[in-house]
């Protein structure tokens, strides 16, 4: 597979059928899965460039997932970029639309709340596969590992905006530190 | 928004727009501010219930949430403009940043910073996971179940659709056996 058009086609399907996953947890929880899908089996960048453009897209603004639209980019120019964002929103999307248009309205009983039950240690599992798969990642050095337990730590103990964090590490890398 | 709790698909693209722009670090923690607080399009109560909804169909979040209100608020119309909102600016945004690193991302004084900021990005997921995880019920179940995903997916790097499919119906069958408490 070597032109855009294969690459985006190919990430559009997986990344639809990944979205059509993405209950609880959001889709950063898919990002180890969407790594694996264009680092490991098919190779179109490698594991950095994938963490950079997370890293990218975290100090822009707007919703977490957009880092997938980096990612498409990165593999496929803009129609890869197009093909990453539109499977990940429209799909499910429709299918929500289709359901809150036709269906009627879903009453929230007992079962919602099991459902909800038995989801949310899945998401919490899924979010930690992430953070684990990015720590591992990014954390190679003495330095860098006492950045990530320091900015985890001010992050769980205060309210500071995260963007804060972000340009301190951006100062600590661009100092040589880490 | 007129009497009836109506708002028009323009006011709910412009609404999410601003959202979505103001939203450094997840757009989630400034919907509640913006919709509950400063524009009270919504009462409290409204969304949490919208935000359970939306974690629980498929998706992300964050769009689901704006297609439920933008349904609610003015049908499908409604719910197409609030999502359109949220994502399309913000992914030009995005654009713009992918492609000003592709022209200046070989400086290393750049790459130096990114390494860092990577370092505190993968932070932020970490906080999040510990976040969610102390809103779980101190229970052995839910922390197998959690662990268990955990291991599956990211430790033996088995396939997320297949351990996330069987982990599901054994959580839903052991939450739904559990005497009631």
């Amino acid at each position: 597979m070597n032109s855009d058009m294969e690459i985006s086609s190919a990430i559009f399907l997986h990344f639809a059928l990944l979205s059509m996953m993405a209950i609880g947890g959001g889709v950063i929880a898919l990002a180890p899965d969407m790594l694996r899908f264009v680092v490991e089996t098919h190779g179109w960048m490698n594991a950095e460039t994938f963490v950079r453009c997370f890293t990218l897209a975290q100090i822009a603004p707007g919703p977490n997932f957009l880092f997938a639209t980096l990612v498409g980019m990165q593999a496929a120019g803009l129609a890869g970029a197009a093909a990453a964002t539109v499977a990940l929103v429209v799909p499910p999307a429709g299918l929500a639309i289709l359901s809150l248009h036709f269906g009627s309205k879903i009453r929230w009983g007992g079962r919602g709340r099991a459902l909800r039950a038995a989801v949310l240690p899945l998401s919490i599992g899924m979010v930690g596969t992430t953070a684990w798969s990015l720590g591992t990642m990014t954390v190679h050095s003495t330095g860098q590992g006492l950045l990530f337990l320091a900015a985890t730590g001010v992050l769980l103990k205060t309210r500071l905006n995260p963007l804060w964090l972000i340009a301190a590490g951006a100062a600590a890398g661009a100092a040589g530190w880490v | 928004m007129d009497d009836s709790g109506k708002v028009s698909p323009l006011s709910l693209l412009v609404l999410f727009t601003r959202l979505a722009l103001i939203g450094f670090g997840g757009v989630l923690p400034w919907a509640r501010r913006s919709l509950v607080e400063t524009r009270k399009i919504m009462t409290a109560e409204e969304f949490a219930e919208v935000l359970a909804l939306a974690q629980l169909i498929p998706g992300p979040t964050i769009c689901n949430l704006a297609i439920i209100i933008g349904h609610r608020r003015s049908g499908v119309a409604g719910a197409c403009a609030a999502l359109c909102g949220l994502v399309v600016p913000p992914s030009a945004v995005v654009l713009a940043l992918g492609y000003g690193y592709g022209r200046v991302g070989d400086i290393p004084l750049i790459q130096d910073a990114l390494r860092g900021m990577s370092v505190v990005s993968a932070a932020l997921i970490a906080a999040m996971a510990v976040q969610m995880a102390r809103a779980l019920p101190i229970a052995i179940g839910p922390l197998l179940f959690a662990s268990a995903m955990f291991a599956g997916v990211g430790l033996l790097h088995w396939p997320l659709l297949a351990v996330m499919a069987g982990l599901f119906v054994l959580s839903l069958a052991v939450g739904s056996w559990r005497p009631k408490s």
